[in-house]
């Protein structure tokens, strides 16, 4: 559907858009690749679900895709043909990159289970879909708002007959669309729409939680959750529940005036990208704390590629809190 | 399309792998936040002004055509000239009437000369035309672009300065900054008292009386607009304000988010040099300019101005802040941009120069929302990104 001779920019944002309509995601994942995290689980029945809108179990297929990006510079077109497969319905990323994607979808896919788990300490009746829709936040992002809206109310539709009334969210993107932009998108779009630092902030004080011995963290504030959703007191009020546990902000770049990773831009810039967020390691460096703390998972997966030879561990914040809990 | 979205990319990643850029903007934005913190400080009400300040500029982008008018008419009772571009095309016709050839031009630095190319074409119409403002200065010999708004010239180290200037002024001059700075004072004395013209930009009008504010530090725009015979105000009609009240108000604003507690100079000028000292009788031409002239330009900003999302691009005072701020910046300074700099630069771009070059710097963006924070009149940069990506993806559904 790109015309011969377009800037590869466009080409790989082209393809990431015709794959979402074909099969709802910009990455073409299969639809039982990405409910695998659940395997196992009891789903539960109530009208309150944990959505975890697809992010952390699409981050491995990105993270090859961005890596061969690199490698093929995005100057040439045709390179860029030649070295991605680009094929007229979409880019297919999935068996191109099927054995680098598996071991990062175990870790992934954890983390995922490592939301429902806690939460259901907090709250025993939260329930979870099978076969989740992702929110379309590349569509609304790259500015396709026609197809972004038909996406939506698919979406919207598969929460209606589930019989949902309250979403958890768990990625500051799925927050933001849901909570603000969502409701402009699709009529009667009324379901209560929460993060799961809210709910955790609100029972966390009977959780016991500890560290085994004295450790310092920071935080990354996602940009989406510190300044649009404007969550930053949350994290930090659930930290300060844990025995033994130091917080040490980033000088300056906190909070609302936190960094971006650099993600937004890793599929048409990945160089860049990768650049930014070097740089943000060296800010969270900068707060003398050796683990720094995620709550998003493109934030945790862009970071975590930075920091690797940096003496700075990348977590998710939920990953560490579980490890915080005392049996 | 594809042109410039290659010619884009290769100058945004020529810059990324340019390490001086970086370190530069590095430490640029480290001793920017400490000032302006200082600044804001020692003046918290400025915070409060700032909102204050969005909102004159809300009602004054509302009825910019109603300002232009008070304003053109005011200029003139004054004595001076008002013009009106509706193009850049129109704008260097006007001003290149005005100078004509053979000329010596000296200019101040103006974010909308460079817009529509005035130096150049002035150049081509044979005169020899001199960027004043140090920055700029160095940008024009380096035949560059420049990187910053307010420091054009933010990224060349003072050993290139030197190596730069020895060559031009044919002398030795050594890598020490106040030997650098001296030496440019030495270079462009003798442009001034050459200089038939002298060019500048405003910060502000002021409709009630037609008075153009210019802020700088150098003291260049003191002499640029005050030595030469002629004086010419090349200004958007996105920087008229209703009254003189208004004006001071954006001002102090401005150059507090520029970092600056008070700036060295705001000239405010009401028209032509004029004296009554002889027998009261009105002479024009005293010390300073014997002819004003002030073009207001469009150039695009009426068509932001129609539209919801991307008019918040026209509040823009100029102070410079968001850039330090934002983190693509950080890494390639104002390759992220083409005129126009950073995610707001976008709708600059499409008013200026058209979708084909609004769409890079958009996808650029990483609409991490941090220049809104910095942004005294709370520019919704995400918001217009959005906007442009929108127009973008119209046209590639069109073009299937």
């Amino acid at each position: 559907m790109w015309e011969e001779g377009t800037t590869p920019l466009v080409q790989i944002m082209l393809a990431l858009v015709e794959n979402m309509k074909k099969s709802g995601n910009p990455v073409g994942v299969s639809k039982d690749k990405l409910s695998a995290w659940a395997r196992g689980l009891e789903q539960g029945k109530g009208s309150l679900v944990l959505y975890s809108g697809c992010e952390y179990q699409l981050v491995p297929y990105f993270l090859p895709l961005v890596d061969r990006l690199k490698k093929s510079g995005l100057v040439d077109s045709k390179l860029l043909n030649l070295t991605l497969r680009l094929k007229s319905f979409g880019l297919d990323v999935v068996s191109m990159f099927a054995s680098l994607s598996a071991k990062d979808s175990e870790y992934y896919n954890e983390l995922v289970r490592k939301h429902l788990l806690l939460l259901r300490k907090v709250k025993s009746d939260v329930a979870f879909l099978n076969d989740e829709l992702y929110p379309g936040t590349l569509l609304y992002e790259f500015g396709f708002f026609e197809e972004f809206a038909e996406h939506a109310k698919k979406v919207s539709k598969s929460f209606k007959e589930r019989g949902v009334k309250t979403i958890i969210t768990i990625s500051p993107h799925s927050l933001e669309m849901l909570r603000s932009v969502y409701p402009s998108f699709v009529e009667g779009f009324d379901f209560e729409i929460i993060h799961y630092l809210e709910l955790l902030a609100k029972y966390a004080s009977n959780l016991r939680l500890a560290v085994k011995e004295p450790t310092a963290v920071t935080i990354h504030d996602p940009c989406h959750l510190a300044r649009s959703m404007n969550m930053v007191e949350e994290p930090r009020a659930i930290l300060s529940l844990v025995r033994g546990l130091e917080l040490r902000e980033v000088p300056f770049a906190n909070k609302r005036w936190t960094t971006c990773c650099g993600a937004p831009i890793e599929t048409f810039l990945p160089m860049l990208s990768e650049g930014i967020a070097q740089r943000r390691v060296k800010e969270l460096k900068e707060s003398g704390a050796n683990i720094a703390l995620t709550l998003c998972p493109f934030c945790h997966a862009n970071l975590r590629n930075a920091s690797l030879s940096s003496g700075l561990r990348i977590m998710d914040y939920v990953d560490f809190l579980g490890r915080c809990m005392e049996s | 399309m594809k042109a410039v979205f290659d010619e884009y990319y290769h100058r945004l990643m020529n810059a990324f792998q340019n390490e001086n850029i970086a370190l530069a903007i590095e430490r640029a934005t480290a001793s920017y936040r400490s000032n302006v913190t200082k600044a804001l400080t020692k003046y918290p009400h400025t915070v409060e002004l700032a909102k204050e300040v969005r909102s004159i500029k809300e009602r004054s982008v509302e009825r910019w055509e109603e300002l232009l008018k008070e304003a053109m008419d005011n200029i003139v009772s004054n004595k001076g000239q008002a013009y009106f571009a509706k193009t850049a095309a129109d704008a260097r016709k006007i001003v290149g009437d005005l100078v004509g050839n053979g000329k010596v031009v000296v200019k101040s630095k103006s974010l909308t000369s460079e817009e529509i190319g005035l130096r150049q074409h002035l150049q081509s119409l044979g005169n020899e035309v001199w960027e004043t403002d140090l920055g700029e200065f160095i940008i024009q010999l380096l035949n560059d672009e420049p990187m910053h708004i307010l420091s054009p010239a933010i990224h060349v180290p003072r050993e290139e300065v030197a190596k730069l200037f020895s060559r031009v002024m044919k002398e030795s001059i050594p890598a020490e900054i106040q030997e650098e700075v001296r030496a440019a004072r030495r270079f462009l004395r003798n442009m001034y008292t050459s200089a038939q013209v002298g060019i500048s930009g405003a910060n502000i009008v002021a409709a009630d009386t037609g008075a153009v504010f210019v802020l700088e530090n150098e003291g260049n725009a003191r002499l640029v607009t005050g030595l030469p015979e002629k004086h010419i105000v090349l200004v958007g009609i996105e920087k008229l304000v209703p009254t003189l009240a208004d004006a001071f108000k954006v001002a102090e604003v401005t150059w507090r988010y520029a970092q600056y507690v008070i700036p060295s100079y705001m000239s405010l000028i009401g028209g032509p040099s004029k004296t009554g000292d002889i027998e009261k009788v009105i002479t024009y031409g005293a010390h300073g300019p014997r002819e004003y002239h002030v073009v207001f330009m469009d150039n695009g900003r009426s068509e932001l101005a129609k539209d919801p999302e991307l008019k918040d691009a026209l509040y823009c005072l100029r102070c410079g802040g968001c850039m330090y701020e934002c983190p693509v910046f950080s890494l390639v300074g104002g390759r992220f941009g083409h005129r126009y700099f950073i995610g707001y630069g976008a709708a600059w771009e499409l008013a200026v120069s058209g979708l084909e070059w609004a769409a890079p710097i958009a996808y650029t963006c990483l609409r991490c929302d941090r220049c809104k924070e910095r942004c005294p009149v709370k520019i919704d940069t995400a918001k217009i990104v959005l906007r442009i990506r929108r127009l973008f993806a119209e046209r590639c559904r069109s073009s299937r």
